[in-house]
């Protein structure tokens, strides 16, 4: 608690004639490095971003990158401890887990990589015509947020799943579904705080029109904010992705998914505690890289 | 006061909403409508598929259909469980859910006990080993399936140190207590009961455990950032020139303020704890809501997931209720500003 | 093991006629790179029944000087380097928290300038005050108890409150009237037209004049031998500012209080002031009584603060800033700080740091125009 002399002045103020500044992202980088939790976030999402990306190649040309098989069962004996030879076990039906997680890596990844990125767009554009255009539009808006906000996320997806069917494809439209909601407030009421700076003013005054505006200027401001909130986001979406995976409504057996994998380990904890254990871990790591990612990143653009 | 006569409005119309979002659903089960009150095996009561068809104007167009869906969710009526052996879901409903808000009580006090007093050890000692470390430990928390934290717990506790039961909600062998206010742990509690209170409570803990790992974390976050910025207030400094010892400030004039942003937190602690409920008692068998629901779904039970969609909504509509009541209560300047 | 002050020791020593001497105090903040002097070789004298006004600008060291002597100043990245605070024979300097909390608020008080932050948002005014008596109360026992404000919320308002055994002074029973009263008589010193309302009125209710009475009262009712002001009416507009000085002048007399009062402005400083203290990055450079200092400033930075002053004279002249600007405190100063702006510098500015000599009677100066 310094006194308020000791403070020089700060000479560099934010200026409100100005949009977006490179200088903000410039800082927020620097920032980001000096940060050991968002380096180590980093790194995480990074692993998980390669494997997915190597997984899914490797599946398009039909190549085998993991030890073994994820599919093949008796590579080895059923319900193994973990070895050398597989490093996290078997599992009742002999196949290796390290393999069957590796393979699974893309599907939490790319579901939630989608969700967040079509709840963004959307929710930026949806949430910024509100704001500019009021009226009926911002009250519908309002009011469908409020609505989605009173039914968890994994009970609405499970009911809108089980209308669809069950599939990564269709869940993921369900978690799209019921995903953008709140972007669009964050959007509207950035929008709002924006509405009323002086860039925007002049902008009016040079003679452009509402949409002009709004695309040039309130949104690459607005779509910083919700870039924050979406990093910290993702993780969200990974549980509860993971969660209806655990339900059984995403992947198909025999095909590997996080989750599923937990649910039908379950039975076996007994005498392999092992096999849930490791799915549920890579889980929560995985949210727990985004999450730092995410704090990394707030801190690093709060105090540019 | 009009404050809170403008929640509840809202709080109205969300209902409202949430019931038509059901109801749409209920249209989009594939073809027939019947299938979101009986279930798909619908086709093997045809008797109470006809009834149905004309008390709910099946045949009629969309908007008769919605009155007739709202004025029988009024009247109580959600649909026949066929999981449940075709029971009202009603029934089940009264059955399951004393047990599922035993544990979110639970839960809600662990959560918050536990969160506000690392919160608070975090704030004082900030940016020392112990603040990390619990800042470690509650991100692990928050960042682990729900599912993940009970099996880990039921392997630790139950299996290696047999410490702790890990099926039901009692022991069967001991009389369950008399229905007073239907929450079972607390007529036990009331009856002098004990050895159901006991066996309950043992069998509580776990479940209400798992929960509270895995929200506990946010109120750390909140309330230490609350805690951080609250110390550094005009008024802490005030309180401090009176003279009052540093724990007074700390308490009185400090954590009393702070308190006010976990007031927030609570809907969203309660959206977790809905969603979790529903892996956490089915892994330790646990007879509540959440159990239904994951039945329901491995068997297609479409009125018990509609139905719990609605129930749940209402939880949390009225959860959010109350903690605008709170919210009025503990801050003075939404009550008179 | 608390250690109280006992009166005993705080009646010694009555007899001088200085209430607080600061002597060569020396404060630095001191960061990872950076050591930035907020007070250097600091000395004055703080009468009783005396208001002092120190003056000065932004970053000028006021601050740090007030919280100083009330002992709110952080510690680890401020440090004091030389000097000492006397008060009523004791160096403040030395002693540990839990005795310098001993003279916060019933010895030295302080008031602060922004009065609705500075108010507890969640708590009713008439309980703050409340509060502020019972430490009062409590050290005059010579026992220190944690005042619990709810436990007095319900006591001054129930006939027959429960009392814990903790206050061996007041009568169980009559502490809800006596407290009540107390806390009423504290808001009609500070001359509140209505405090039966105000007393159950929260922060956000009263306007700031309001509330800044509010903080007054609140102080005066520890019965402090001395009141800091910190800029109390900077927040204020300036009718509400002159209601509050003439407010604090008259209570001065009414309760033998003395008054540092901070302030930026020399407007302020005065329509209340006895004397006056320029200060200047960190250094005293005139002390002098009130008329003195404004008919006939010595030193050049006075000069200069006084001519900023828009006079409401028919004189049509333009408003003459001081050029250039303050020095970096980080940086060790050689000579005297104001050298670069002063009118008339002279050589040995540069080399020596003018001492705060006695120039003419009861009028200090640090200014080699006047000698060394």
């Amino acid at each position: 608690m310094l006194s308020g002399e000791a403070a020089e002045e700060n000479l560099t103020e934010t200026n409100p004639n100005s949009s977006v500044s490179v200088d903000r992202v410039r800082n927020a980088f620097a920032s980001i490095r000096s940060n050991k939790g968002a380096l180590i976030g980093a790194t995480i999402v990074a692993i998980f971003a390669v494997t997915s990306i190597v997984v899914f190649l490797a599946g398009v040309a039909h190549i085998q990158i993991t030890p073994y098989n994820p599919l093949k069962q008796d590579v080895g004996p059923p319900l193994a401890a973990p070895s050398l030879a597989h490093i996290m076990g078997t599992d009742q039906l002999g196949r290796d887990v390290f393999s069957r997680i590796v393979t699974a890596t893309p599907n939490d990844f790319s579901v939630s990589l989608v969700v967040i990125a079509f709840a963004l767009i959307v929710g930026a554009i949806i949430g910024t015509y509100a704001a500019f255009n009021g009226g009926l539009l911002d009250e519908a808006l309002m009011r469908l947020t409020d609505v989605f906000f009173a039914i968890p996320a994994l009970v609405l997806a499970m009911a809108i799943g089980i209308a669809l069917g069950p599939g990564i494809s269709n869940m993921t439209i369900a978690l799209m579904i019921i995903w953008w909601p709140p972007y669009a407030r964050l959007a509207r009421g950035e929008a709002l705080k924006i509405a009323h700076q002086n860039y925007i003013e002049a902008a009016r005054l040079a003679g452009s029109g509402r949409s002009r505006i709004i695309v040039g200027h309130a949104l690459p401001n607005i779509t910083l904010t919700l870039i924050v909130y979406a990093s910290l986001d993702v993780g969200t979406v990974i549980l509860v992705y993971a969660g209806l995976s655990y339900l059984g409504l995403a992947v198909r057996p025999p095909l590997p998914d996080w989750g599923e994998m937990v649910s039908s380990y379950q039975d076996f904890m007994l005498s392999s505690p092992w096999l849930p254990f490791f799915p549920g871990l890579v889980i929560a790591l995985g949210v727990i890289g985004f999450s730092l990612l995410g704090d990394g990143l707030r801190d690093a653009l709060q105090s540019s | 006061m009009s404050f809170i006569l403008r929640r509840l409005f809202l709080a109205i119309f969300v209902l409202i909403g949430v019931i038509t979002i059901t109801f749409i659903l209920s249209h989009s089960l594939g073809g027939n409508p019947i299938v979101a009150w009986l279930g798909k095996s619908a086709s093997l009561h045809p008797e109470l598929a006809k009834a149905y068809a004309i008390k709910y104007h099946l045949n009629s167009p969309l908007w008769v259909q919605y009155y007739y869906y709202i004025s029988g969710l009024l009247q109580g009526n959600l649909g026949f469980s066929p999981s449940r052996g075709f029971v009202p879901v009603t029934t089940v409903v009264a059955q399951t859910l004393p047990y599922t808000l035993q544990i979110a009580f639970f839960a809600i006090v662990i959560s918050i006990i536990l969160g506000v007093l690392l919160g608070v050890v975090a704030s004082r000692y900030h940016h020392s080993p112990a603040d990390k470390s619990i800042r470690a430990f509650y991100l692990a928390g928050i960042s682990s399936p729900s599912f993940f934290i009970a099996l880990v717990l039921l392997i630790i506790f139950t299996f290696e140190f047999h410490v702790l039961p890990s099926g039901g909600a009692a022991d069967p062998t001991i009389t369950s207590p008399h229905p007073i206010t239907y929450l079972p742990i607390l007529d036990s509690l009331l009856e002098g009961n004990l050895a159901y209170f006991s066996s309950a409570m043992q069998h509580v803990i776990l479940p209400s455990m798992a929960l509270a790992l895995g929200t506990f974390g946010v109120v750390v976050r909140v309330l230490r950032s609350s805690m951080l910025d609250v110390m550094r207030a005009n008024y802490v400094r005030t309180a401090r020139a009176k003279g009052l010892k540093e724990r007074t400030v700390f308490f009185k004039h400090g954590l009393r303020n702070a308190m006010i942003s976990v007031v927030t937190l609570s809907s969203l602690i309660v959206t977790w704890l809905i969603t979790g409920t529903i892996f956490v008692e089915n892994i330790f068998s646990y007879p509540g809501m959440g159990q239904y629901v994951f039945t329901a779904l491995i068997a297609q039970d479409y009125p018990g997931i509609l139905a719990t969609t609605i129930i749940f909504a209402i939880i949390i509509i009225l959860s959010n209720l109350t903690a605008d009541i709170l919210y009025v209560i503990v801050d003075p300047q939404i009550r008179l500003g | 093991m608390e250690k109280t002050i006992t009166n005993d020791v705080l009646q010694r020593n009555d007899a001088s006629k200085d209430l607080l001497t600061i002597s060569d105090l020396t404060i630095a903040y001191h960061s990872k790179k950076d050591r930035l002097l907020a007070l250097d070789h600091t000395t004055l004298n703080i009468e009783k029944n005396s208001l002092i006004a120190v003056v000065g600008e932004s970053g000028c060291g006021k601050s740090t000087l007030a919280l100083a002597i009330i002992g709110l100043l952080a510690m680890p990245p401020a440090k004091v380097e030389t000097g000492a605070i006397n008060y009523k024979s004791v160096n403040l300097v030395d002693l540990k928290e839990n005795q310098r909390r001993q003279y916060r608020g019933t010895e030295i008080a302080m008031i602060f300038q922004e009065p609705l932050t500075s108010l507890n948002p969640v708590y009713k005014v008439g309980d703050q005050i409340a509060e502020a008596i019972v430490v009062r109360e409590h050290r005059k026992g010579g026992r220190e108890i944690d005042p619990d404000i709810q436990v007095m919320q319900k006591a001054y308002k129930v006939n027959t409150p429960e009392i814990p055994s903790r206050l061996p002074r007041i009568r169980r029973g009559a502490t809800a009237r006596i407290l009540r009263n107390e806390v009423l008589d504290a808001l009609k010193r500070v001359r509140i037209a209505d405090p039966e309302q105000v007393i159950d009125r929260y922060p956000f209710e009263l306007s700031g004049g309001m509330r800044q009475r509010v903080m007054i009262a609140m102080a005066l009712s520890q019965k402090p031998a001395l009141l800091i002001a910190d800029e109390p009416t900077t927040a204020l507009d300036v009718t509400t500012q002159a209601q509050v000085l003439k407010l604090m002048k008259i209570l001065m007399d009414e309760v033998n209080t003395s008054i540092l009062l901070i302030t930026h402005d020399l407007a302020v400083a005065s329509q209340v002031a006895d004397r006056v203290i320029v200060m200047y990055a960190g250094d005293i450079v005139e002390d002098a009584g009130v008329y003195d200092m404004f008919s006939e400033p010595l030193h050049p930075y006075s000069k200069g603060l006084l001519s900023c002053i828009p006079s409401g004279s028919k004189d049509k002249t333009r408003l003459k800033p001081i050029p250039g600007t303050v020095p970096n405190l980080t940086v060790e100063q050689v000579g005297c700080k104001y050298a670069s702006r002063c009118p008339n510098v002279m050589n040995i500015c540069s080399t020596k740091k003018p001492r705060l000599i006695e120039a003419k009677p009861k009028h200090k100066v640090a200014c080699f125009l006047y000698g060394e």
